[in-house]
């Protein structure tokens, strides 16, 4: 195996280029061009309006009038939450959810679609359709599957299978959070596998002769020259569930709402219920913050591996 | 080598158990769909009463309903400006960005990763009043120009970080051997990583054009004038104030969905091209 | 760049060719909620109708989806339209606050719009002596029930909660569920049954004494109503199981009364326009009857009122005259308003005013028809309950249909979610957020 790890890592890593001595400015400036279109824009689509936004969060505002400045004293409300924090642990086990299950089946997804000839078009077509469907179809679809007068349940039930399926899921507090993020994998994961699928493309062939010469089994091939080869795409996905996660509302919202009894609340819907029903959007600001440092502190802790010398 | 194959000849290592457990995840993932097409032939009442049978008689006069009934006509040419004008908008900017920040030694660009991507993170809610106000001083709602911006710097970050994760598996050897002969970064991009990059240009573009097609909040914040609506409303013109048609919402979903799935299959099949043809196998 | 250039000149031309020929007439805009009936009645029947008959003055009705996010932006921005529509009571009173309504008491005054309206619907958005809003449809709670199961099993529709009693004992040992209701399509469907067991337990008097400040909520009468409701809700006499309710929506209870599985819903009339479908579908047959009084306190039958979705005039306006034209044309002629409604199946665009039998269209379901006769008595003769939706401030009004879900799940006691609930009022009352109470 030392061989296929030592030709993954001299093609794979390319952390320190060799030889860069002083560049001159004139170059430095051009480099920067790269990257002043996309400032631009960020500039002035999300920081500026983004900055303007989360002076809210530091006041009592109905949403209509004119705030008022009312300093921490909306955090310190957040503080006393109890719904608030059902929520955000709700997010934080949506998050480890999220970035286990789907990121498996997507490499394995990838992984075993990439080993095969024929049909590779057509699964990736399959697996990729329920990403493409609007959110209140696909959950409409799974209200029925999981129906517990018409669905699955009752048909297992029928068979003599019961208490598993044959109850309303999305009504149980035991289970309503589960069964929404179930319903969000199944349209998730197929994303994943395209994604994952482009990277893997991307890994030259000969490192697997080289490890089949080395009598790597097929795990061993996974393992040792997909997964490093394609880290940077792998820890991309990562981030973006990081991110995801902490303003994942739809299918929440459309499925339970946060029934029963905040029991599958998550921060992105209890921000929409304190704006649109409560009239309380200064307060809806301070949850909208903290979603905004859950995801700082998420990239944040990125560029610090990165900083480590991580190549990510 | 016509597919990408990474397990060889196939002669030691069979592919049937790669089938078996594709094909397993191919059921789970279709058929659901299958359900859909299935309910979007039938009257809303036989849904309720029957989602599994079989339709009754099949009720193909939902997909002409639908597609009157949701201006598919006009909201599908107004999607369709707008998701094409953001990938090419955002494939743009956000490929230069990579290309900075995976190629060329940029101080700060740590700092620049965070603030991109900490900008993915902000919800909408509390962006959307402020930039409303600003859209409105430019003139710019009510126009596809003044959407398409806000699109692309909302893509272009997520892309960024997309295409840069490609761009860093590209061996040093090309660009090194370009730096020899003398190129600037401008070449480099343009001739060397640009067309190495094109998976991660299709998936990026796919993905761009996917959000694009299916976005609404801001769609009908900025569009609010009928005649620049965008597909994803339609679906609400199968909606009552206490019920909805079903049968109708699921046509117009299958139709709403059928451009972005001929999309995909344009771009997979450019993308398996681009495999055979790219300089990987070097 | 280039194409990006061609492209603003094209636009801007084509922007100026646009807007040249607008002289002279005013055109009033109107944001609607998007929904199947606009294009097929509201702007045919209102938009179309009234510029056929008018030069100087247009109207142009566009449906919004997701209208209050839309308007909330647009607001902020000075950028909303002549016509405001909101969905309820609780939003006028936030909008008046900001400075964003412009009264309409002088345009009503001058079209006499006050006799037009029902008087409490027109008493409903006057807030500090000026009229705000005008209701463009209202409501009512009442008991449907599968007619066909009634008559096999013998049942008439209940008068009394021993009656009630009585059915769902029966209804039980037949495997059939006395109720069906959920919320999956619309969490606050909890304030639907809230509202009625306050109405119909406590009695419309008692609601009335709480609403105005000369009773608290925290009195016995409320909490057995609400008791009751939780009882019924935990022993599954709704849909068989609290947890059904929470995972069914609206097609799915209108399904269960319709096939029988369920003998019995208390909901709203807007149901009149979708329920016949499920019935036809089955084979079966639906009718209505008043909610009968769950207690003697209660007195006799009432019936609620509510009023759905409100239109203002935006303070920005240039044009309030035009816009006092838009809304009279509309209120003058019942005939219009009946088609318009019949159209939404009487689920929106009901406007509140004095109809005659002779103004329905032909072809009107007789239960309907009933209803608005009915309604009208009975409301005349002083007998109307109130909708939580339409008479509570927006905080009380929100706690009251979500942590009613913590009652229900035992990790609050109705003592303590009732005593919340007053303290929401009093909170309510002393920054002067309560909606106008209809003098009984």
């Amino acid at each position: 195996m030392a061989t296929v790890q030592a030709t993954a890592q001299a093609t794979g890593a390319r952390k320190v280029k060799p030889n860069e001595q002083k560049i001159p400015l004139a170059r430095v400036l051009g480099r920067w061009a790269f990257m002043w279109p996309i400032l631009a824009l960020n500039l002035i689509v999300i920081v500026i309006p983004s900055i303007a936004g989360l002076g809210i969060a530091f006041t009592e505002w109905s949403g209509y009038g004119q705030p008022e400045f009312i300093g921490l004293a909306n955090f310190d409300r957040l503080m006393q939450d109890a719904v608030f924090f059902k929520s955000l642990s709700n997010n934080i086990v949506w998050t480890a959810i999220f970035l286990t299950i789907p990121i498996f089946m997507g490499l394995l997804g990838a992984y075993l679609l990439a080993g095969i000839k024929r049909g590779q078009m057509i699964f990736r077509v399959l697996y990729f359709i329920p990403f493409v469907l609007a959110s209140v179809v696909n959950a409409q679809v799974w209200r029925f599957l999981l129906h517990h007068r018409v669905g699955i349940g009752p048909w297992l039930a029928e068979l003599g299978i019961t208490d598993i399926l044959d109850v309303a899921l999305f009504g149980k507090a035991e289970t309503a959070l589960y069964t929404v993020a179930f319903v969000d994998i199944w349209h998730f994961w197929g994303f994943l596998v395209v994604i994952y699928l482009a990277a893997m493309s991307a890994v030259d062939v000969e490192l697997y002769e080289v490890a089949r010469l080395d009598g790597a089994s097929r795990f061993q091939q996974f393992r040792y020259v997909t997964l490093p080869s394609i880290r940077p795409t792998i820890v991309f996905t990562l981030l973006m569930i990081l991110i995801w996660s902490a303003t994942v509302f739809d299918y929440v919202y459309i499925l339970t709402s946060g029934k029963p009894a905040h029991a599958s609340e998550v921060m992105g819907t209890y921000l929409y219920e304190t704006a649109f029903f409560r009239f309380d959007a200064g307060y809806a600001g301070a949850i909208g913050v903290v979603m905004t440092l859950w995801v700082a502190l998420a990239v944040g802790g990125f560029v610090f591996l990165r900083r480590r010398g991580w190549d990510v | 080598m016509g597919r990408l194959n990474i397990f060889g000849s196939g002669r030691s290592q069979s592919t049937l158990p790669n089938y078996i457990i594709l094909i397993l995840l191919a059921l789970f993932a279709a058929l659901p769909i299958l359900l859909l097409v299935s309910n979007s032939l039938k009257s809303t009442s036989e849904i309720a009463a029957s989602p599994f049978s079989v339709p009754r008689e099949f009720l193909w006069s939902n997909y002409g309903e639908a597609f009157d009934k949701g201006n598919y006509a006009v909201t599908i040419r107004n999607s369709a400006i707008l998701t094409i004008s953001t990938i090419a908008g955002s494939l743009t900017v956000a490929g230069l960005a990579a290309y900075a920040l995976s190629r060329l030694k940029l101080k700060g660009s740590n700092v620049l990763s965070f603030y991109f991507l900490v900008g993915i993170g902000v919800p909408a809610q509390l962006f959307i009043i402020p930039l409303f106000f600003m859209w409105k001083q430019l003139s710019l709602v009510n126009t596809h120009v003044g959407l398409i911006i806000i699109y692309t710097a909302l893509q272009s970050p997520f892309a960024t970080y997309l295409l840069r994760s490609y761009m860093l598996s590209i061996p040093e050897e090309f660009v090194d051997a370009a730096k020899i002969d003398g190129a600037s970064d401008w070449q480099v991009f343009r001739h060397i990583i640009a067309p190495l990059t094109g998976p991660g240009f299709l998936t990026a573009g796919l993905v761009i054009g996917l959000f694009t097609w299916n976005e609404f909040l801001f769609a009908v914040t900025f569009l609010p004038e009928k005649e620049f609506k965008p597909v994803a409303t339609s679906l609400y013109a199968f909606q009552g104030r206490f019920s909805r048609d079903w049968g109708l919402t699921n046509a117009g979903s299958v139709i709403m969905m059928a451009p972005v799935l001929i999309l995909f299959l344009a771009l997979q099949r450019r993308f398996i091209e681009g495999l055979t043809q790219g300089g990987l196998k070097a | 760049m280039k194409h990006l250039k061609l492209f603003l000149t094209v636009a801007l031309l084509l922007f100026a060719i646009t807007s040249v020929g607008a002289q002279d007439v005013t055109t009033v805009v109107w944001w609607t909620e998007s929904g199947d009936e606009v294009d097929d009645f509201l702007i045919p029947l209102l938009a179309d109708a009234f510029n056929a008959e008018h030069d100087d003055v247009q109207l142009e009705i566009i449906a919004q989806e997701s209208l209050n996010d839309v308007n909330r932006t647009a607001l902020q921005a000075g950028a909303a339209p002549d016509i405001i529509q909101t969905p309820g009571a609780a939003f006028i009173a936030e909008f008046v606050d900001a400075g964003q309504i412009l009264p309409m008491t002088s345009l009503a005054d001058q079209y006499g719009w006050k006799d037009k309206l029902l008087p409490w619907a027109y008493n409903s958005g006057v807030l500090a002596g000026e009229l705000y809003s005008i209701p463009i449809t209202y409501e009512s709670m009442v008991l449907f029930y599968n007619k066909t199961l009634f008559a096999d099993m013998g049942w008439a529709p209940p008068t009394s909660q021993a009656e009630i009693d009585a059915i769902a004992a029966e209804a039980i040992a037949n495997d059939i569920f006395p109720f069906t209701y959920g919320n999956a399509s619309w969490q606050p469907s909890n304030e639907h049954l809230m509202g009625i067991y306050l109405n119909n337990y406590a009695g419309v008097e008692n609601v009335y004494l709480a609403l105005t400040g000369q009773k608290p909520w925290t009195d016995t009468e409320f909490a057995e109503a609400a008791d009751l409701l939780a009882t019924q809700l935990v022993d599954g006499w709704f849909s068989g199981d609290l947890s059904n309710y929470y995972a069914n929506t609206g097609d799915d209870i209108r399904y269960e009364l319709a096939s029988g599985e369920a003998a019995m819903m208390q909901s709203g009339t807007w149901n009149f326009g979708s329920i016949g479908q499920f019935f036809e579908e089955q084979g079966t047959e639906w009718d209505w009857a008043p909610l009968p009084p769950f207690h003697e306190q209660a007195g006799e039958y009432n019936y609620e009122l509510a009023t759905g979705s409100t239109i203002s005039v935006n303070a920005n306006t240039e044009n309030p005259d035009a816009v006092g034209k838009v809304i009279d044309y509309w209120l003058s002629d019942p005939a219009r308003v009946l088609a318009i409604a019949a159209g939404a199946g009487f689920g929106e665009y009901v406007v509140p005013i004095h109809f005659t039998v002779d103004d329905f269209p032909a072809g009107t379901d007789e239960r309907v028809a009933r209803f608005f006769a009915d309604f009208a008595a009975v409301t005349g003769a002083g007998r109307a309950g109130y909708t939580t939706w339409t008479f509570w401030p927006a905080d009380a009004n929100v706690q009251l249909w979500t942590d009613i879900e913590r009652v229900w799940s035992g990790e609050l006691s109705t003592e303590d979610y009732l005593a919340d609930h007053e303290a929401l009022w009093e909170q309510a009352r002393d920054e002067g957020k309560t909606l106008p109470i209809p003098a009984r």
